[in-house]
């Protein structure tokens, strides 16, 4: 199918594009955290990787893609940071919470609670620096080894390690840094230790 | 001591992030454990670090919330985006060679039709007007500038036709760079002068006979002296000259500025097509 998309069959690329299209967008979306501007992103990146898929020289093409939509998005965070913004983007309707649980059968304070924790932590991710929260993103959202987060991130397996405890570190310190999230958390915690 | 000791331990506990994923290498996973099985600190960090990417595995990937396929519109947009929207220094520098092409070929298409004037200065435009063609014309002009130049005679010194009366060469030479005297006050043109054909008088421009044609029916016209003839022969050449004279510089000016206007399009266009 890459062999197809690369020699210009666009069918063959959109079968690409369904199949990673989740991955690129959640990856712009945790970077983002504005769900127009990683929709912008998305499809910017597949556009772009379209157009430069002659490059791919072979091997992981998922973490090929997503380097491409991590650079994508780290050009539209410089541009809404040259941007002077007025006031923050509207809240979508149907969007959904960005740290939405994947169980939605639990309770629902706990699922109300998760939910508001997640737009907390989402705005604690934003400042954590972009490098550091693109390795955490990538290790504790979608699960990446360390040699793909290596690859998505160019640069070495020492540095990805680093990044991932220091972006650890900073975003505890975040978290702890509100007297209310840090309640919060700590509940989390307890029902975790509670319910394994 | 102990800054060491604080330094050595940090690289522990950045170990805990690695450990609690699963990336450390078997030998260093080995060190690891035994030290974190005396280390209170390491195993606070190991807590934390446990209890961070819990929290954030709390939150699954997200579905795209629509499909970014993409359509044949958005690529050839995305592909053809910049050569779609010209710069407008591409523009200009296309124009501008449009421009210098189109003059240069009205210049030689003027050049042509007035008789391939453009080897030198076309003196005699009185004699064009006398004879009513521009053959003696052109053949004039080098004859007038070689005979000063290059004394080595020539057996065709000009295709004057027979018709036009030669005038005598200026005496004075005033303004005249190309004149020089000539040792017969009323040179007659050779008979391989009346017996060449018109269209072949370029050839024998380097003569060295200073025929100077410059009378005919409005020759007085050109006369505004009021001298004698030679001095209206004099005169006509010089404005002559100065009317025609201009194609060849004409035409060099036009072609370098072409050549630059293309040559400037050409990089321009290579740069838009890489971008």
């Amino acid at each position: 199918m890459i062999a197809l998309a690369r020699a210009g069959d666009l069918d063959a690329f959109n079968r690409l594009v369904e199949r990673y299209q989740d991955a690129v967008y959640s990856l712009c979306r945790r970077l983002l955290s504005d769900p127009t501007a990683a929709e912008d992103a998305t499809q910017e990146a597949f556009i772009s990787a379209y157009r430069a898929i002659g490059n791919f020289a072979g091997g992981n093409f998922r973490a090929w893609l997503l380097r491409i939509a991590a650079n994508q998005s780290k050009d539209e965070l410089r541009r809404r940071q040259r941007r002077p913004v007025v006031q923050p983007p509207p809240e979508r309707d149907d969007a959904p919470p960005p740290f939405e649980p994947a169980d939605t059968s639990q309770d629902v304070p706990a699922f109300i609670e998760q939910a508001e924790l997640g737009r907390q932590l989402e705005r604690a991710l934003l400042e954590v620096p972009f490098e550091q929260r693109q390795a955490i993103v990538l290790a504790d959202i979608q699960g990446y080894r360390y040699e793909e987060i290596a690859l998505i991130a160019g640069c070495s397996l020492g540095t990805v390690k680093s990044r991932i405890s220091r972006g650890r570190e900073r975003l505890r310190v975040i978290l702890t840094r509100d007297p209310e999230l840090s309640a919060r958390f700590a509940r989390l915690h307890t029902r975790e230790e509670t319910h394994p | 001591m102990m800054p060491r000791v604080f330094h050595r331990h940090a690289r522990w506990v950045q170990l805990a992030d690695a450990y609690i994923d699963g990336e450390l290498a078997p030998g260093e996973l080995a060190r690891f454990e035994k030290h974190l099985a005396g280390c209170d600190r390491c195993q606070a960090a190991v807590d934390a670090a446990r209890s961070t990417k819990t929290l954030l595995a709390a939150a699954p990937p997200l579905a795209a919330p629509r499909s970014f396929a993409l359509t044949p519109q958005m690529v050839g947009g995305a592909v053809n985006a910049p050569t779609r929207v010209r710069p407008v220094a591409l523009r200009l520098a296309q124009a501008a060679t449009a421009l210098a092409v189109v003059a240069f070929a009205t210049v030689v298409t003027l050049d042509v039709t007035s008789g391939g004037g453009s080897s030198g200065p076309q003196p005699l435009a009185a004699s064009e007007q006398a004879t009513g063609g521009k053959v003696a014309t052109d053949s004039l002009a080098p004859t007038i500038r070689s005979a000063a130049t290059s004394p080595a005679p020539s057996p065709t010194p000009t295709a004057l036709p027979t018709s036009v009366p030669i005038a005598p060469p200026p005496t004075d030479g005033a303004g005249a760079q190309g004149f020089s005297p000539s040792p017969s006050p009323s040179p007659t043109p050779s008979p391989s002068a009346t017996a060449q054909p018109a269209t072949t008088n370029e050839a024998p421009s380097i003569t060295s006979e200073p025929v100077v044609p410059a009378t005919g029916p409005n020759f007085g016209a050109h006369d505004t002296s009021g001298g004698a003839q030679t001095t209206g022969a004099h005169t006509a050449p010089r404005e002559s000259g100065v009317t025609t004279g201009w194609y060849r510089p004409a035409e060099i000016a036009l072609a370098a500025a072409a050549f630059i206007a293309a040559a400037f399009a050409l990089v321009l266009a290579i740069r838009r097509r890489r971008v």
